[in-house]
């Protein structure tokens, strides 16, 4: 069982601790972006730094008002370019700065995460919530690259208990005056795993799909099936090939390092395709299974890897001696064809 | 040509020589990703250069293991040529694996894919 670390303990370290700086800047008004986000890049830009600026069309209107003709020195993307799958985005970023760091450059990125564009209210998952579990991987992951990244949480948007998190998953945190603030972070495993121990939403009563398989003979019908499934429901061809894809990873591995039998459930909840595979291994999977990009040798797991890239959300939990591994697929999310 | 892939599971995927060219058609999955990967070793250690993977219709993390399993076979110095199916190229390119050192990784275009089937 894994335990929460004690109570925050913050600590005004001004300026630049040596930590690496993965930072959460919470706004609430058009005041908090110019009290709190603009002397950071008016830090920024006095030292010449590079500097890449993802954010709503909202703050960059107020960051190019106060810069004036400075705000060209900015580097500026779009976020949908970055904000596609949750796992997209996260592998979006880590190239990036590896990248970056590749050619010598240290680029301070400043991001606003955009993941409520175009989802249906409706939708299955609190992505915000689920993409936290990848901001907290990033302090691990991004910090070798040496490139510091502030994240813009907008509280006029997300919950009081989204806003709290990002508090706690962030190494820092900048208030007023640009300045930045140690956090004693929750550990990456201990969110993860923390994360798993939540039971699933309850499955509907029905569902379009229920298979069940005794060995990987039946992997080639589960894709079969899941296949045409997802066409029925007017998926593209290449969206239906990720879903398939992702599926069949999880279905594998539930064999192979789960137990069978293997139950694969389908169904549709309003715009997203949700699959859930059920292996009786009863063993809780580790928590960061499919978080860390696989590296080079033929060895390395990559089945996590792929499934948590190819679907929006994945969630996972272990209870009554079955592993669960549920599979989100929101219609505009699965469509939108990733950049990297 | 040489004699079609017979194997245990013959059935998810055919692999043929065809001169320098060894053409790989169906699915790689993990109930034949170790034959997949032995084949795939022989014919590059034999002299093969040029991988056809453009009618391989499922490939996921078996697909990416055979893969890499079987181009380890590569005689030093020999650079190999990879000619891939959507479904191949992206997982390789998820997997980060379009720069890998001794081998050329070329999408299929458009002219040359087939009708979409895969998945079934």
């Amino acid at each position: 069982m894994t335990t929460w670390p004690d109570p925050q303990d913050k600590e005004i370290v001004e300026p630049l601790d040596h930590a690496y700086e993965h930072a959460a800047l919470i706004i609430d008004s058009d005041g908090a972006v110019r009290a709190r986000l603009v002397p950071v890049l008016n830090d920024l830009v006095a030292r010449g730094a590079g500097i890449l600026m993802i954010v709503s069309a909202k703050v960059e209107l107020l960051v190019r008002t106060e810069f004036g003709a400075l705000s060209d020195q900015l580097e500026w993307r779009e976020p949908s370019s970055f904000y596609q799958r949750l796992g997209f985005a996260y592998e979006e970023f880590r190239r990036y700065t590896a990248e970056q760091y590749a050619q010598g450059r240290r680029v301070h990125i400043v991001a606003e995460p955009d993941i409520t564009t175009d989802i249906d209210p409706s939708s299955p998952v609190d992505r915000a919530a689920e993409y936290l579990s990848y901001e907290v991987v990033y302090n691990d992951i991004i910090a070798p690259y040496d490139c510091p990244l502030t994240c813009i949480w907008d509280a006029r948007r997300h919950s009081t208990l989204i806003i709290e998190n990002v508090r706690q998953l962030h190494s820092h945190e900048i208030i007023d005056g640009g300045k930045l603030v140690s956090v004693q972070h929750v550990p990456a495993l201990d969110y993860l795993a923390r994360r798993n121990e939540i039971p699933l939403p309850p499955l509907p009563g029905d569902t379009d799909l229920d298979l069940t398989m005794s060995g990987l003979g039946g992997v080639t019908s589960v894709r079969t099936a899941v296949w045409s499934w997802a066409l029925r429901q007017s998926f593209s061809d290449a969206a239906a090939i990720d879903i398939v894809i992702a599926v069949a990873e999880v279905v594998t591995n539930g064999i192979v390092h789960g137990a069978v039998p293997v139950r694969v459930r389908a169904w549709r909840h309003a715009n997203t395709l949700v699959v859930q595979v059920d292996d009786a291994g009863g063993r809780p999977l580790p928590p960061i299974a499919g978080y860390l990009a696989p590296d080079r040798h033929p060895d390395t797991g990559r089945g996590m890897w792929l499934a948590r890239q190819l679907s929006d959300v994945v969630k996972v939990h272990t209870g009554g001696g079955i592993t669960s591994v549920r599979l989100h697929f929101p219609y505009d999310v699965t469509h939108h064809i990733p950049v990297y | 040509m040489a004699e079609p892939f017979h194997a245990q599971h013959a059935d998810l995927c055919t692999i043929r020589q065809d001169g320098p060219v060894l053409r790989l058609i169906g699915d790689i999955e993990q109930a034949n990703w170790r034959e997949v990967a032995d084949r795939i070793a022989a014919e590059v250690g034999a002299g093969a250069t040029r991988l056809d993977l453009t009618q391989v219709r499922f490939f996921g993390a078996a697909g990416v293991r055979a893969l890499m399993k079987g181009c380890e076979a590569r005689p030093s110095g020999v650079t190999l040529q990879l000619s891939c199916a959507p479904v191949v190229f992206r997982a390789l390119q998820i997997c980060g694996l379009l720069t890998m050192g001794g081998l050329v990784v070329e999408a299929q275009t458009d002219e040359q894919a087939p009708p979409p089937e895969a998945g079934r």
